[in-house]
Formats: C-alpha cells, sequence, structure tokens
C-alpha cells in the first residue's frame, strides 16, 4: 500500500497531529463496525491502533526532513 | 462506507464545500440539532497515511471555523448511513453534553523538556556526599545493597518534587486562562511535561502571553508550543462495542462514565 | 485562528517522543521466530514488576523504622538475588531494561 512509505519524515507538527488524530477524539470500539459489515472490519478497528504503532516506527530513522516546513 | 470527521452542534448542511479523504465532497448526516460530518470511502484503510491523517485533520479544523466540533478518532468508518444515525441517536445526550462543555474552546500542547538527567545526578551527588560515611566498613552485600536503594530511592522522591515545583509554577500561572487540563509529567526523565489545556477562545491570546511569561522566567527549558486545535482530548466519548448477540445495548448503558484522566486510546 | 506548532529544538522533542513511544510498539509484532522471546519478555516483565513492588515497600518499611536489622538483611539479600536473576534472564533472551515495560494505554505504564 502506497501509504505505508508516505509518512517517513521526521516532522513534529505531523507528530502532533498524529498523536491527536490517531489516538485521541470520539472513539467508537471496532464491534459496532463489526456488525454491520463482518470480519473485515474487526480487523479494521483494531488496525486503528496497530497504525499509530507503525507510524511511529516509520516516523523513526528516517532522515530528518525539516520539522519546520509545516509550521507556519 | 462512511468515513466519519466530527459531530458538530447542527444538523444543517454545510454550507462550505469542503474535500475529505480521496477528494470526496463531505457532507452532514444529521440527527435532530446534531450531526456527523462525513465523506463516503470506498477503501479499507489499514494504516495510518500521511495524507490521510493530514486530511482528517484539516476537514475538523475547517469545520471548527464554524462549528463546535468533536473529533471522531482517525479511521471511524460507519457501514451506511443508518448505523451512523444510529450513534448519534443512541448517544445524542453524551454527544450533546460534550458539544455544550465544548463550545468556543480550544486545546493547547504544552511539552517541556528540562535536563532531568543532569538535576537528578545533581541531587544524587549531593545526596552521596551528604551521607557519606553512613556506609559501616562491617556491612554485608546486602546491606550495602538496601542501602544504595534507599539512596536512589531517596534522590527519586527528591527529583519528583523538583519537578512538581516547576510544574506547580507554570500551572500557577495559566490558571486563570485555562478551563481544563489533562497533564502527564515526567514520563520520561528529561520529558518535564507534557500537558494539554482547554482554553476558552476568549482567553487564547492569554493564556499565550502567560506562557511566554513562564519561558521567560525558565530559559534554561526547552519548549513545544502548539494549538489551537480542536478539542481532540478533552472529548469524552467513548462507545463501547454493541453486544454482539442481545438487542437494546443494556451493558453499555451500564457501563460507567468515562474517567477524566481516562487516556480514551485502547480498542476496547 | 491558525494553528501552530512552535519549538526551539524540534528534533530534541522528536527524539524524546519517539523514545516513549518505544514502550508500546514490537511487541504485538509476534511471529513464530520470536514466540520464545516475546514470552519471556511477558513473564520477565510480570517478575519484575513485583519485584519492583517488594523493593518499593521494603524500603518504604526500612523508611518507617518497622524491620529489624535482621529483617533488613535479609530482605535485601533477596531482593538483590533476584535482581541478579532477572539481570541474567534478561542477557540470555537478549532483553532490555525498557523492554520490561508494558504500556497500558489509559493506566499509563506498567513501571
Amino acid at each position: 500500500m502506497a501509504d505505508k512509505v508516505v509518512i517517513k519524515s521526521r516532522d513534529v507538527t505531523l507528530l502532533e497531529v498524529l498523536d491527536r488524530v490517531l489516538n485521541k477524539g470520539v472513539v467508537i470500539s471496532g464491534d459496532i463496525v463489526i456488525s454491520v459489515a463482518d470480519v473485515d472490519l474487526v480487523y479494521l478497528g483494531l488496525k486503528v491502533l496497530l497504525s499509530s504503532v507503525e507510524t511511529m516506527e516509520k516516523l523513526r530513522g528516517a532522515p530528518f526532513s525539516g520539522a519546520q516546513e509545516e509550521a507556519s | 462506507m462512511i468515513y466519519s470527521y466530527c459531530v458538530i452542534d447542527s444538523g444543517d448542511t454545510l454550507k462550505e464545500r469542503i474535500n475529505g479523504l480521496d477528494g470526496a465532497i463531505i457532507y452532514t448526516i444529521p440527527h435532530r440539532d446534531i450531526g456527523l460530518v462525513s465523506s463516503e470511502i470506498g477503501r479499507v484503510i489499514k494504516d495510518a497515511g500521511r495524507t490521510d491523517v493530514l486530511r482528517h485533520e484539516e476537514v475538523v479544523e475547517r469545520v471548527m471555523g464554524r462549528y463546535v466540533v468533536l473529533p471522531m478518532r482517525f479511521n471511524t468508518v460507519f457501514g451506511t448511513e443508518a448505523d451512523a444515525v444510529d450513534v448519534l441517536r443512541r448517544r445524542y445526550d453524551e454527544f450533546k453534553k460534550n458539544i455544550n462543555r465544548l463550545r468556543d474552546k480550544v486545546e493547547f500542547g504544552v511539552r517541556i523538556i528540562w535536563p532531568g538527567e543532569r538535576i537528578r545526578e545533581g541531587i544524587a551527588r549531593a545526596h552521596k556526599s551528604s551521607t557519606a560515611g553512613s556506609g559501616a566498613p562491617g556491612d554485608t552485600p546486602a546491606k550495602r545493597y538496601v542501602k544504595e536503594k534507599l539512596a536512589e530511592h531517596e534522590t527519586q522522591k527528591a527529583f519528583e518534587r523538583e519537578a512538581e515545583k516547576h510544574i506547580r509554577a507554570l500551572e500557577s500561572i495559566l490558571q486563570d486562562a485555562i478551563s481544563e487540563k489533562r497533564a502527564e509529567r515526567l514520563k520520561s526523565r528529561d520529558l518535564l511535561l507534557d500537558a494539554k489545556y482547554l482554553v476558552g477562545k476568549g482567553a487564547a491570546r492569554d493564556f499565550r502571553e502567560l506562557f511566554e511569561r513562564f519561558k521567560k522566567e525558565h530559559g534554561d527549558f526547552r519548549y513545544l508550543f502548539s494549538g489551537p486545535w480542536p478539542p481532540y482530548n478533552f472529548v469524552r466519548v467513548r462507545i463501547p462495542p454493541k453486544p454482539l448477540c442481545a438487542k437494546g445495548g443494556v451493558s453499555e448503558e451500564a457501563l460507567p462514565p468515562l474517567k477524566k484522566g481516562d487516556r480514551g486510546d485502547s480498542v476496547g | 485562528m491558525k494553528r501552530k506548532v512552535e519549538t526551539d529544538s524540534p528534533e530534541l522533542f522528536m527524539d524524546e517522543l519517539e523514545k516513549i513511544q518505544d514502550a508500546l510498539p514490537k511487541k504485538i509484532d509476534a511471529n513464530p521466530k520470536n514466540v520464545e522471546k516475546g514470552l519471556a519478555k511477558l513473564v520477565l516483565t510480570l517478575v519484575e514488576l513485583i519485584r519492583k513492588l517488594l523493593e518499593k515497600q521494603a524500603l518504604r518499611r526500612i523508611e518507617g523504622g518497622s524491620l529489624t536489622d535482621e529483617q533488613i538483611e535479609q530482605v535485601g539479600e533477596t531482593l538483590m538475588k533476584l535482581e541478579d536473576k532477572i539481570k541474567e534472564l534478561k542477557g540470555i533472551f537478549g532483553l532490555k531494561d525498557e523492554d520490561l515495560n508494558i504500556n497500558l494505554g489509559p493506566l499509563g505504564d506498567l513501571m
């Protein structure tokens, strides 16, 4: 998936966004989605948690590319 | 499927044309006087990609200009509109309560790094020299071990007191500008504070200025200041799974309300 | 109102925040090759948690002056041996100190 390689810059603004968008806000557990559209979406629900982990993995180790870039 | 961005305090059609994920036009799914801002999505998002994450945030941010927003967590997808309405209907009171609490409020993030490692070493050294000679030559290894642990314990306590002192200084300065806070101290030795503050829109400027004042008084610390954000960290709605077999959602209503200190980031 | 992220040291914050994130990841990624290490990690984490709790409680009691010299000696020796043993096991399984922590989400880190 293309998204897998997209997040790789060490961007502090992006990190702040991720911190909120992935972990906070109104949380609806995955099962609601299950009851709607079957097994595939259980996976989707759980994946929300995993993706925040992976994103952090991707952020790490990649070359620093101007953290101020989007800070305006 | 329907991708959702936020709940707002209106069921009206959006006046602005905003593109959501994959360029789809966003629209409101109404229920009484609230609405779910959403857009059609034709794929399952398996990874949080930069583009999608930023787009999600951008949509919430733009809607925030006009309405009270309760941001949804990234990747909250409904099968059909009826499912979305079902959630709005079942949780209407909770959404309303949050909307009223968060009306005209924004969130700021404050992170402070201090030379914690160094400060702790200083405390440990001072402690060592003040207790030098307390180790008797006849001490067994076990006793020496206990004494070392005790010294470490003392050091840690003194270190935490020192951190507390600075955090209290900051919060006494900010106090008048903030309506709620979620603060974590010493997540690591150097990360003195990781805090989110809920601030009235009218007090946002004051908040900034007060924070600047603290910064000037503590020039040796490093700061990360961010905001204003939609109140991601202050939305207290967490909707547990619908009972899979039973109808009516009995267990869900019986669940205790979300605690204030709850970070709300588990998937249940 | 335009949002801003302001910092004098972006890299410093990136490093620090990533360090904290470390507690959470990795262990979710279980596969046949690392299952043994994963199990050792889980067990050692729990043992280490109990050891730390014991140590804390013991120090509190010593501070409070409610233990005799002999008791202190015994407690000290037990805790010391336990710590050595855990260190040894960590070495065997190639685990670091920071591996022996479980991020409990809303509850914060275990230790």
